[in-house]
């Protein structure tokens, strides 16, 4: 276990040592996400506040709007986790790693983190913008439960990225797969609008979907300021998806991971 | 097997605790895929191969835990220090903290020691190359496995790290096994050699062995144009004469229609052959002669002895095939 935990930080650190030497990809994380919400958001900035009340429950769009992008930003985070490995095949570093005693699941694991933790590094900058815009913070606790149901969210979407993705060196794939599986995820939840005038047929997707989870637990969080009033099933399914998801991944990594 | 190739095929070596062993061959006689089986990388087909004294297809972590690996290509994280290259290989090891104190000894015995804190994306592949030595020593491995170690160097630098190799093989006891494609390299550095070619060993032994089963010198000479060589027959301490590019089964379609002619002349003894030779060459036109080439046994001259092909010959038809 030692061994593994040993590897596992080894790995780990570097995905994240990566990321912070690439000033690139730090702007483009924090600012994309402030975009969306600042543009996106700002949409519905003149309309009547009875409708924004009748059907967003607040009267703030940014408000309503913040859980359900952060959420969707992880479907793009989920992206990253397979152009790591990608990368990792192209170099060779992967084969460098496979030559070690250490298993392919732990790779995997390290690959998931990383992605997942990079996904964070947007939240305190995007709670921080949308600051100016009005809406209210949440107490400590409620931003510590909105960032841990990211992170599973994160955990889950990253997995199923890198199993899509585990046999290929074509960096191509991940943004074909990012292309037919982002939008109708993002869509088909809560992220940008409620669910109740959906379709019956989208209704159903919504109901699945763990961008919807993720969307309204965050936003019940961020519109009541805190905990207490949060459905935690939501929460519970985003547990439940992360789980199943990466255990997928740890047998899918231990059975095709391999060098080209 | 890679895909429905057959790429190494029917291979039985053993190598000696402690030495240096050459796998000697063309590109793609299948060295690199020996080197992947032997480190658990890819899993044969057939057979049984121990390393360490641990099976790669049951126990290859227990081998991984074994061994050393250097690539034929540069392979680090660039974005990182030499220092925290160092320190991820010390953890996919799980090494405990002593891996400090040991990559510090290795970065000085390497004169890297004052480097330690740049990045590697900007040192020269040397400099690389003997950081991915000290990331291989790190864990005192048992066996250290380099695949091609000096492909892309200059000749100083490959001069260098052949002086490195037998120097960290003296001093740490490791058993080396590399592939090279450099004859001269094999022939410097190995205490034994397996001369691999299509996938299957054509010969193994020391490098002096080997050299003695090179039969004669080879006198190589090309032609402007084509004649009937069939008249240098009658030189006495001629062994055999091949015409090169004319493979065996086609030596009854010998033409005269080629427009030059290379000969690849098995002898005795060059020096004294050579004035009968050539005596008798310009005995049939004056200036038939291109270029002379004289080849003393040694590795090159084993392996056509032993493939009838030297390795560029072989390196071409298998670029062609593609």
């Amino acid at each position: 276990m030692i061994k593994i935990l040993n590897q596992l930080s080894g790995l780990y650190i570097r995905e994240i040592k990566t990321t912070f030497r690439s000033p690139a990809i730090i702007v483009l994380s924090i600012v994309q996400p402030l975009l969306w919400i600042i543009f996106f958001g700002s949409s519905f900035a003149s309309a009547p506040r009875s409708f924004l009340e009748d059907f967003f429950h607040t009267d703030n769009y940014i408000a309503f709007l913040l859980a359900g992008q952060l959420s969707t930003s992880m479907l793009f985070v989920g992206m990253f986790s397979s152009l790591s490995l990608i990368q990792d095949k192209k170099s060779g570093y992967l084969r460098r790693i496979l030559v070690t005693p250490t298993r392919n699941h732990t790779i995997f694991l390290s690959k998931v983190l990383g992605a997942s933790t990079r996904g964070m590094l947007q939240v305190p900058i995007v709670f921080a913008g949308v600051m100016l815009f009005g809406v209210q913070i949440p107490d400590m606790i409620g931003i510590l439960a909105f960032i841990v149901s990211l992170f599973l969210l994160s955990l889950g979407l990253s997995s199923i990225y890198l199993f899509l993705t585990m046999k290929s060196s074509d960096w191509q794939i991940p943004t074909v797969i990012a292309n037919f599986i982002n939008l109708p995820l993002m869509f088909a939840s809560t992220a940008l609008f409620s669910n109740e005038n959906f379709p019956t047929w989208m209704q159903t997707i919504s109901n699945l979907n763990p961008v919807s989870f993720s969307s309204t637990f965050g936003r019940e969080i961020i519109i009541s300021g805190n905990i207490a009033n949060v459905n935690w099933l939501y929460f519970s399914y985003l547990l439940i998806f992360a789980t199943t998801m990466l255990l997928i991944g740890v047998i899918v990594a231990n059975k095709t991971l391999k060098i080209d | 097997m890679y895909g429905s190739q057959t790429a190494v095929d029917q291979i039985n070596l053993q190598i000696k605790s402690g030495s240096i062993f050459g796998l000697l061959g063309p590109n793609g006689a299948g060295k690199t895929t020996m080197i992947k089986m032997l480190t658990g990388l890819s899993k044969p087909t057939k057979g049984k191969a121990l390393v360490a004294g641990y099976d790669v297809t049951t126990h290859s972590l227990k081998v991984k835990e074994n061994i050393g690996w250097i690539s034929s290509e540069v392979i680090l994280d660039d974005s990182l220090t030499i220092m925290e290259n160092i320190w991820i290989q010390s953890r996919l090891h799980s090494l405990n903290n002593t891996w400090k104190k040991k990559a510090i000894g290795l970065l000085k015995y390497l004169e890297l020691d004052e480097k330690d804190n740049k990045k590697v994306g900007k040192f020269s592949t040397g400099m690389k190359k003997k950081l991915e030595i000290i990331m291989a020593l790190l864990h005192d491995p048992k066996v250290l496995f380099m695949d091609e170690p000096t492909i892309g160097l200059d000749a100083n630098s490959r001069r260098l790290l052949w002086r490195l190799i037998k120097k960290i093989n003296a001093q740490s006891g490791v058993t080396i096994l590399l592939t090279t494609h450099y004859i001269e390299e094999a022939d410097v550095l190995c205490d034994d050699i397996a001369i691999i070619n299509n996938g299957k060993i054509v010969a193994s032994g020391s490098p002096q062995q080997l050299k003695s089963r090179a039969n004669g010198d080879i006198v190589e000479i090309d032609f402007f144009s084509y004649f009937d060589y069939k008249v240098l027959e009658s030189v006495s301490g001629i062994l055999e004469i091949i015409q090169i590019g004319l493979e065996n089964s086609d030596k009854a379609k010998r033409t005269t229609s080629e427009s030059s002619l290379r000969l690849r002349i098995k002898v005795r003894n060059a020096e004294t052959i050579l004035p009968e030779l050539i005596s008798k060459i310009t005995e049939f036109q004056p200036t038939l002669i291109k270029s002379i080439k004289i080849e003393k046994p040694n590795l090159e001259s084993a392996f056509l002895e032993l493939t009838g092909k030297r390795f560029e010959e072989i390196e071409e038809t298998t670029y062609d095939q593609k």
